[in-house]
């Protein structure tokens, strides 16, 4: 049943992606309105799948409460899941459907990110550290403020990619669809503002749950140091703004940037941290 | 109560108290041209680079090689922050006291007003001033907008009898960018007194012993530890450490503590951290002469049907033979188990060997101080009982209670400076003859078009108001 769902959302993912592909390309408006609906439907579906995984995994007498984000492939899933939530969020009431075609591509790199996971797709038995409520709390506060960031960076790609065929003078047709570079710059400006917040209030319910199960609110493991690096990046980027006044190339620039070490934060550091390493399930 | 106390007691310890005090001092008292430089934005924003440069390094290099973190220099670019924030915020709170309207500061000035407002439309009243007001104010009323007549004085007033109004919603907005910024200071304080007067210390415990801490004059026993594993698999599921902790010979406290779950006597918290085996055991099993003996540690048995006897020595929980050709042991998660064994007869060593549980068919041979292989051995290491040793992870932080108020504090700050949104009118009423000119100002604390809506038709509506 499980996969059934997955398995149609993944597709519907991958519809909705071509949808606004070709929306981009032909210009037809209907192939925009459908992209968007399929991708709620997407939304369901795959919300739907995460509820039966929970179900599922309730009900072996390991798991006492589980929630679906709790491995690679569930927390790559989740992740797909609340970018296009966000997504469908952000975009409500504006009439901006061309940034389809730049946050879906990411939904979808996250689900093969996901399907592919190296430590497989089945439900996980949990290591002594992640059996805790903060489990519950802290992972999807990150996840909130990530995926904003992750429509963010979509929204900079739009504003690169629209600023460079306005200034070689041969704009195609992704062009014609794409708001005024104004616009692009204040949306980014927006998210951001409303993601920071979220993103200081994750770390802290992390530093939260550090004090409980490691003895310390902070210790510069690699995991926290680089939250705390992604954290500065979206600071920089609220200064620039907010006080400096600077706009433009140089701040989409930069949330693209903080993407990137987002994206570092979330998968690179796996390798440096001992801690919170998907691979650490020795308790050290 | 008592953790407010103890951040008090630790605030005026003389050290604390010197740092806090210099850093705070220098950065209201010293006079604006020297603060100058550091209140420009991009000198902040090359401070934030810099400190997510060095914090990044510190992920690359191994804390024991170089521990970015704890270097004075480190520190010092916290401590900037902290003096920025500083001379950046704190010195501005009289002028955030006195608020939008007063006359003392250039920049909330009405002129600064309508040569920054981002909003600005005029309307003109049939109506002659005094009139125009009393519309203006009922409306302002009606929508529930706080407002007052500006005390300030008008520069190039065009007429000495017209008025201007000042309004504002969400005004407490304007306090979110000071609570957040100075919270910052109380984070990087409460950090700070931890690292000063908290201590860590790592206490492996071997299963029922115990061991007195370096920092407190408590003993810590192990009564007990647990491993518990998911079935059909070797993922743990469990850590459990049963802790007794006296002092003198006194129970303080007795708690069985699991990954999540530590035990806090006094804000000392003593966390399940890691595990692993000692080089002691309660029992070995060997398979020798087609029979399982059982030997306790150092204990000597018959092997029955011959002359010789048995001795295990000491346990390896993983095994491996050093550099220097001697063995050693890698780490104590049971990855290689060794036994070391001593053949005996008439109470003599005959043969001193290293018994691998993992590779039956190996043995080492003992001759000097140095294991070499063996020929395949006619008798096997069978199992061990091993005694658990447990590692709890010891801390205490005074200054906790201090970070996590100013982490609270931080996030209502962040809450009202990003999520309420201020919005300021000002208006002028400037009588022209037998009409009156209305000339409305708009200022928000979010993005223009946050508000530009809703400036039109209040804009609107007074028009409407005074026609």
């Amino acid at each position: 049943m499980e996969k059934i769902f997955f398995g149609s959302a993944f597709t519907a993912y991958t519809v909705a992606m071509s949808l606004f592909f070709g929306y981009a390309l032909t210009r037809r408006e209907t192939l925009a309105l459908t992209g968007k609906w399929t991708l709620m439907g997407a939304v369901v579906l795959h919300v739907v799948s995460l509820l039966i995984r929970t179900a599922i995994a309730r009900q072996m007498p390991q798991h006492g409460w589980y929630v679906p984000w709790s491995n690679w492939f569930e927390s790559f899933s989740f992740f797909s899941v609340v970018i296009v939530a966000e997504y469908l969020i952000i975009q409500r009431g504006r009439m901006v459907p061309i940034l389809g075609a730049f946050v879906t591509p990411l939904a979808f790199i996250m689900m093969i990110v996901a399907i592919n996971s190296p430590f497989g797709t089945q439900i996980p038995n949990l290591a002594p550290a992640l059996q805790s409520y903060w489990m519950a709390i802290h992972v999807p506060v990150m996840f909130i403020a990530y995926a904003a960031f992750a429509n963010a960076f979509a929204v900079g790609l739009a504003y690169l990619l629209q600023e460079r065929q306005l200034k070689l003078r041969k704009p195609s047709h992704v062009v014609f669809r794409l708001p005024a570079l104004d616009d692009l710059d204040q949306m980014i400006y927006r998210i951001i503002w409303y993601a920071f917040p979220i993103l200081t209030l994750g770390v802290l319910l992390g530093a939260r749950w550090a004090y409980d199960a490691w003895g310390r609110y902070w210790g510069w493991d690699a995991k926290e140091t680089w939250a705390f690096i992604t954290w500065l990046v979206y600071l920089i980027y609220l200064h620039m703004r907010l006080v400096a006044g600077w706009r433009g190339r140089k701040t989409a620039y930069l949330s693209l940037a903080g993407f990137g070490v987002v994206i570092f934060t979330y998968v690179g550091v796996n390798y440096l941290s001992e801690l919170h390493g998907f691979l650490s399930n020795t308790g050290r | 109560m008592k953790d407010a106390f103890l951040v008090l007691q630790h605030f005026f310890n003389w050290r604390f108290f010197l740092i806090l005090f210099c850093i705070t001092g220098f950065g209201l008292t010293l006079p604006d041209r020297w603060i100058k430089p550091f209140r420009s934005v991009r000198f902040n924003i090359y401070l934030f680079l810099v400190i997510a440069l060095a914090s990044s390094i510190g992920t690359f290099i191994s804390p024991d090689k170089y521990n970015v973190y704890h270097t004075w220099w480190f520190a010092g670019l916290l401590a900037l922050m902290a003096f920025d924030v500083i001379a950046c915020k704190l010195r501005r709170l009289p002028m955030l006291v006195q608020g939008p309207t007063s006359s003392r500061h250039e920049v909330e000035s009405i002129e600064h007003f309508f040569s920054q407002s981002r909003h600005k439309s005029q309307v003109s009243s049939e109506y002659k001033a005094e009139e125009t007001i009393e519309r203006v104010r009922d409306w302002l009323n009606r929508h529930h907008l706080s407002f007052k007549e500006e005390d300030q004085k008008i520069k190039g007033k065009p007429s000495l009898s017209s008025v201007a109004l000042f309004a504002a919603r969400h005004q407490l907005q304007r306090w979110g960018d000071f609570i957040l910024h100075v919270s910052i200071v109380a984070v990087l304080a409460g950090n700070l007194m931890g690292a000063m007067f908290g201590f860590e210390e790592v206490l492996p415990i071997p299963q029922g012993s115990s061991v007195r801490m370096k920092n407190r004059p408590y003993d810590v026993a192990l009564n007990d530890f647990k491993i518990e594993y998911y079935q059909g698999s070797g993922a743990p599921s469990l850590y459990a450490s049963d802790l007794v902790v006296r002092e003198k010979g006194q129970l303080v406290a007795q708690k069985r503590i699991v990954v999540n779950d530590p035990l806090d006597i006094n804000r000392v918290r003593f966390y399940q951290a890691s595990w692993g085996m000692t080089y002691d055991f309660h029992t070995a099993t060997l398979h020798v002469a087609g029979k399982d003996i059982q030997l306790r540690q150092k204990e000597i048995v018959r092997i029955p049907g011959t002359p010789l006897s048995v001795r295990a020595n000491e346990f390896l929980p993983s095994f491996d033979i050093g550099p220097d050709g001697r063995a050693t042991n890698t780490d104590f998660e049971g990855k290689n188990p060794a036994l070391q064994v001593d053949f005996l007869s008439g109470g003599n060593v005959q043969a001193r060997v290293w018994l691998l549980k993992n590779d039956p068919d190996t043995a080492f041979r003992i001759v000097g101080d140095k294991p070499l292989p063996a020929a395949p051995p006619p008798f096997h290491f069978v199992d061990v009982n091993p005694i658990f040793f447990s590692g709890i992870q010891v801390g205490y932080d005074p200054g906790a209670p201090l970070f996590w108020t100013g982490a609270i504090v931080l996030l209502v700050g962040l809450c009202m400076h990003f999520y309420m949104h201020q919005r300021r009118l000002r208006i002028l009423i400037v009588p022209r003859g037998s009409k009156t000119d209305v000339i409305i100002g708009g200022w928000n604390s979010r993005t223009i078009e946050d508000f530009q809506e809703e400036f039109s038709r209040w804009v609107a509506e007074i028009k409407a108001a005074v026609s």
